[in-house]
């Protein structure tokens, strides 16, 4: 298995440089390594840096998901990839992403069904070879937060609005399934990035099931943002088209 | 209290010997939804594994204390896991060495009958994946018809008998099961027969299996018969074996029929189905008993863990062989077929040779039901 390099490179000057343009496509660099093809400079992380990933040759590379924390549970027979998850988990925040590594075929439908059994999120399953990359959202239990911020949209409004819609659910999430032409910014980050916003246009402020884009969407208010709307109820409840970024 | 550990045989004769079980299914819900060991008297508690982690305690009153408990799994690891907990908590069960992977893997051989002048013939139950095999043995010599991947179960099943294997038969290219013909063909010397309408594509060499061919086996001659009865696939061929048993291959179930899609060719070859099991096998003599390659239900086994009925007995009794209309017949094994097998797009490349995957990989490709049939 080859590791894999990540090169992050300021959006804006990576569109400009030579880079971007001869490692659009798979492009040999030496006889080791190349690009693979499926970098990404929309979405996968934010919209802000091209995130080139190296693979090497004869692997490729794998496109990668941005979680909390990574658990190794390669070469481990059932029950024994759960039995970690379920303890790794522990020390997760409510709403941080746990990828585990396995290798076991089974674990794949036994965590997806364990998950949704104790109130966490599986977001999915990236294969590469013969490993697996489990994503798990840690469940909240905290009470359910009263929605607060008073300007809400549906879900059909903003499919007809042309303002931008921002998701604020965690990367890994986002990777899994989101809106076409979507913006991701995380919640936890979006305080660090509101200058990336425009504070004259529409945002629609979207996460699963409105509780995370209620908070953000306060946040930008109380930042000078003049349009924001929470999206309610969120993308649990969404039947259009998605995107994925694996 | 301690932890017992059965193997696949032994289970497999609980089954047969129609005895009493409770099994406590630690996989997830929708794998024994699909899949799981079945007895004329078993009883189920599914609780996935992963529900028990924190202990057992809530299951306790759920398991009878006076049956025995079998844990089952997977692969075993889950199985070990719950059971030792359930004897720490007082409670003496059993797990299934090496879970649904080798339930699904044990061959379980039942003579069907005596042949004549010493013959015999058996039945390789494949009871977990309602596979059937045979083998025909006469005086020295064997014949093998549609065996499973397992080629070591019939090779050493032949050097128990002191019989050398002379020629091995596929009645049609599978789709469900991964074939051991080519082979055990390959290992004893023996001559492979395949339908050359269902070989089109295999990179292998092999004799035509094609109507009227006829082989004897062993001293005392026992007559193998093929009779062309298209369908299921287009080359599916059926045997006449000393002119008694009726090899239908997978165009005639006892509780079922073939189903005429699993080549992608249904609608062209439902007609080819209704010919033969409405008129090629309607010219045979009732009193031939039917022995299949599959079944799909428990109830379809005899007492003696057999499966095989009177051809006279099926065209009675069998929905597939009554459906008078032709129209009705056409969308019957068309319509609202059930779920094609797992991986049987796959399973039909290994079984033309194209592909050869590792037997975990081949393990994994066989996981779940045959579904090789409509009712």
């Amino acid at each position: 298995m080859g590791y894999i390099i990540i090169l992050v490179i300021d959006f804006q000057q990576a569109k400009s440089m030579e880079i971007y343009k001869r490692y659009s496509a798979d492009v040999v660099i030496n006889n080791d390594y190349f690009i693979a093809k499926y970098y990404t400079h929309i979405g996968i992380m934010n919209s802000e840096f091209a995130y080139f990933f190296i693979g090497n040759n004869t692997t490729g590379g794998k496109c990668m998901i941005q979680a909390n924390y990574q658990l190794d549970a390669k070469g481990l027979a059932c029950p024994m990839p759960i039995v970690k998850t379920k303890k790794a988990i522990k020390d997760l925040e409510d709403g941080q992403v746990l990828e585990v590594q396995a290798t076991d075929k089974g674990s794949k439908a036994d965590l997806a069904a364990w998950a949704s059994t104790v109130g966490h999120q599986y977001l999915g399953t990236v294969e590469d070879g013969d490993v697996l990359y489990h994503y798990i959202r840690k469940g909240s239990n905290e009470p359910v937060v009263e929605k607060t911020f008073e300007h809400t949209v549906s879900l059909d409004e903003i499919e007809s609005g042309d303002g931008l819609i921002l998701d604020v659910r965690e990367a890994a999430e986002y990777a899994f399934g989101h809106i076409q032409g979507a913006t991701s910014i995380p919640m936890g980050e979006l305080e660090s990035r509101l200058e990336e916003l425009d504070k004259e246009e529409e945002i629609y402020v979207i996460c699963r099931t409105g509780k995370r884009s209620d908070l953000a969407a306060q946040l930008l208010a109380n930042n000078g943002y003049k349009k924001v709307y929470n999206v309610l109820p969120g993308m649990n409840e969404w039947n259009g088209k998605i995107t994925k970024e694996i | 209290m301690t932890v017992n550990k059965w193997t696949a045989a032994e289970v497999a004769r609980k089954v047969i010997d129609n005895e009493e079980l409770f099994i406590l299914d630690v996989r997830n819900h929708d794998a024994f939804e699909d899949w799981k060991i079945e007895g004329h008297k078993f009883e189920y508690l599914n609780i996935p594994y992963f529900e028990l982690l924190d202990g057992v305690e809530e299951i306790l009153p759920k398991l009878p204390p006076d049956k025995e408990v079998l844990v089952v799994c997977a692969k075993e690891g889950s199985s070990v896991m719950v059971a030792e907990m359930l004897s720490e908590a007082g409670r003496e069960v059993a797990y299934l060495e090496g879970g649904m992977k080798s339930w699904s893997s044990y061959l379980e051989p039942i003579k069907v009958s005596d042949l004549e002048n010493g013959g015999e013939l058996y039945q390789f139950v494949r009871l977990g994946k309602g596979c059937l095999s045979y083998m025909v043995i006469s005086e020295g010599e064997a014949a093998i018809i549609d065996a499973v991947r397992f080629t070591d179960v019939f090779t050493n099943f032949a050097k128990e008998k002191g019989v050398e294997i002379k020629h091995v038969f596929d009645t049609h290219l599978h789709a469900d099961h991964i074939s051991g013909g080519r082979h055990i063909a390959a290992n004893t010397g023996a001559t492979y027969y395949l339908p050359p309408k269902d070989a089109t594509e295999v990179v292998f060499d092999y004799t035509p299996l094609t109507e009227g061919l006829n082989v004897k086996i062993g001293a005392s001659q026992i007559d193998v018969n093929a009779l062309y009865s298209p369908g299921h696939t287009i080359g599916s061929t059926s045997f006449v074996i000393d002119n008694q048993f009726l090899l239908t291959g997978d165009i005639l179930f006892i509780d079922s029929i073939g189903r005429p899609d699993l080549a992608g060719l249904a609608e062209d070859w439902v007609g080819d189905l209704r010919e033969t099991l409405y008129s090629r096998y309607r010219e045979l003599a009732e009193d031939l008993v039917v022995l299949p390659a599959h079944f799909m239900i428990i109830d379809e086994l005899n007492e003696d863990g057999t499966v095989a009925r009177r051809l006279g007995d099926l065209f009675k009794e069998n929905h597939g062989l009554n459906i008078e209309d032709e129209a009705e017949f056409r969308r019957t094994v068309t319509d609202n077929l059930p779920p094609q097998p797992n991986a049987y797009e796959q399973i039909r490349q290994v079984n033309m040779g194209k592909i050869t995957p590792n037997n975990d990989e081949q393990t994994e490709m066989e996981i779940g039901p045959n579904r090789c049939a409509v009712r």
